[in-house]
């Protein structure tokens, strides 16, 4: 009995301490400002990667989605923007609803833009410059330059998490991606009536069209 | 002509006449119950109480495009070639600029005033006629050289003044707006001074034109960019008013809006995801 309390006792210090641990870490990362062309370096390793694939006419179109889904992965805070887009909806969504959601969220992005690879047309990609703000956040204003066409501005707004630096919203011609599915999904959801399974299903079959579109 | 006038204006009216009669009709949208303060928040937001027929607008307007401007705007982008419709945006970005550079003076901007004035004067005489944008001087290798062009009108200076945009709007035939932009839209045929350049008889016939042609030409280069957006959207109604309200802020704003336009994402990224690690993020 002592015996059982005791190892009880230990495992409540142990998750005690590791979760403390934790925390530190996480407060400590969390509070890292970006280092001056940090950011930058990103943007454009990221921009000139998206330029190769789109600009290579060998890989077919599952291959660049393919590429495309780890580039997103690997630059882009997808979990924040997906609870961000989702809202005040997520805090009342349950695990397994969470689980789905993300999931989708990440298909439905991916696809979504990889029905609009055929639209590269040459396409150059300049960054123009960055700044840091004073919590350490970092924006980097690019360029899009369409030949023959009116170049389009688009502004990255980066930060870092838990030890990644990572692109939390782009923001072309003054309008926010984040921001703007997020009014997109609100207003999915009360459509279904604030029913968060009804919601996925319209998500998933959403993501089933663009699918065929996208093939 | 006169008479046409007040066609025009009888038409007017009995069109406001109708859509009050429809306001009435499907309602307006029904408010959440105030002890959920989220959803009032975001009820507030969307300040969109007409939504029932505002929608309903969206969808007539939504059919008008099909049958309509669509069509036009792509016969006018493959009949025509991109030298030519360029100096078909040109000559109208031209005919705008006066009215653009009293809005630049009405809003302070002076170094604006003097880019739209140079604008004008070096176009309308070099271009032709507006027939080329020279000022812009566009060269792909250096897009920082020249003076680009910027619209303005009533509404942003509504705005910049303090006017708040008042509930959204969806017009038949316009499309996106609020109230304030709407009233705006109505003064600018006042403002633009190129206006009182041609005898009175002709002046509504000769803004209505240019407005056409601008629409023709506006749709023509987002023909792929609207599909797009519609495709890839569950809800294309929110979509749209969410596009539009954030466009006229960057419009207003004149490029110097926040540095962060989330101020409320920090909060959700900021919180602990620590707990829900379920992403598929991870291979």
């Amino acid at each position: 009995m002592r015996r059982r309390k005791f190892l009880g006792l230990c495992a409540l210090t142990l998750a005690v301490a590791v979760s403390a641990t934790d925390r530190a870490a996480m407060a400590e990362s969390r509070d890292r400002p970006l280092l001056p062309g940090e950011a930058r370096d990103m943007v454009k390793a990221l921009g000139d990667a998206a330029v190769t694939m789109l600009s290579n006419q060998q890989l077919s179109q599952p291959e660049k989605t393919r590429r495309f889904r780890h580039l997103l992965n690997q630059s882009f805070a997808l979990r924040g923007i997906a609870r961000f887009a989702l809202g005040r909806y997520w805090r009342r969504s349950d695990f397994a609803q969470r689980r789905r959601y993300l999931v989708l969220f990440e298909d439905y992005i991916v696809n979504s833009y990889a029905a609009r690879f055929g639209n590269y047309s040459g396409e150059s990609f300049i960054v123009v410059d960055e700044s840091i703000d004073q919590r350490g956040w970092a924006t980097v204003k690019t360029r899009i330059q369409r030949p023959g066409g009116e170049p389009v501005e688009v502004i990255w707004h980066l930060r870092e998490r838990l030890g990644a630096v990572r692109i939390v919203d782009v923001v072309v011609e003054g309008i926010s991606m984040s921001l703007t599915q997020r009014s997109d999904f609100a207003a999915a959801v009360r459509t279904a009536g604030g029913d968060m399974d009804a919601f996925l299903d319209t998500l998933e079959a959403k993501v089933r069209k663009i699918k065929g579109v996208a093939k | 002509m006169r008479e046409h006038f007040m066609t025009v204006r009888n038409s007017a009216k009995l069109a406001l006449a109708g859509v009050i009669a429809l306001a009435a009709l499907t309602g307006c949208a029904t408010p959440p119950p105030a002890s959920d303060k989220e959803a009032m928040a975001a009820f507030n937001e969307d300040n969109d109480p007409l939504e029932p027929l505002n929608r309903y607008f969206f969808e007539v307007n939504r059919g008008i495009d099909h049958l309509l401007l669509r069509p036009v705007s792509e016969i006018y982008r493959g009949a025509l070639p991109e030298g030519v419709r360029n100096s078909v945006r040109s000559v109208v970005n031209n005919l705008e600029t006066p009215g653009i550079f009293v809005h630049d003076i009405l809003q302070g901007e002076v170094e604006r005033a003097s880019d739209s004035f140079g604008r004008f004067t070096t176009n309308t005489v070099f271009g032709p006629a507006g027939l080329n944008d020279i000022a812009a001087g566009d060269n792909p290798k250096n897009p920082d050289a020249g003076i680009p062009f910027h619209g303005e009108d009533t509404g942003q200076t509504l705005a910049v003044w303090g006017a708040g945009p008042g509930p959204y709007l969806m017009l038949p035939f316009y499309g996106p707006s609020n109230v304030r932009d709407t009233l705006g839209m109505a003064i600018n045929f006042y403002i633009n001074p190129i206006n009182y350049i041609v005898p009175n008889e002709h002046r509504t016939g000769f803004a209505t034109a240019r407005t056409v042609v601008k629409g023709i030409d506006t749709r023509s280069r987002s023909i792929e960019t609207f599909d797009d957006i519609e495709r890839g959207s569950i809800d294309f109604y929110a979509t749209v008013r969410s596009l539009y309200r954030q466009y006229r802020a960057s419009q207003i704003a004149n490029g110097r809006g926040p540095k962060n336009p989330l101020p409320e994402m920090s909060e959700e990224l900021e919180e602990d995801n620590g707990a829900e690690r379920v992403s598929s993020v991870r291979k």
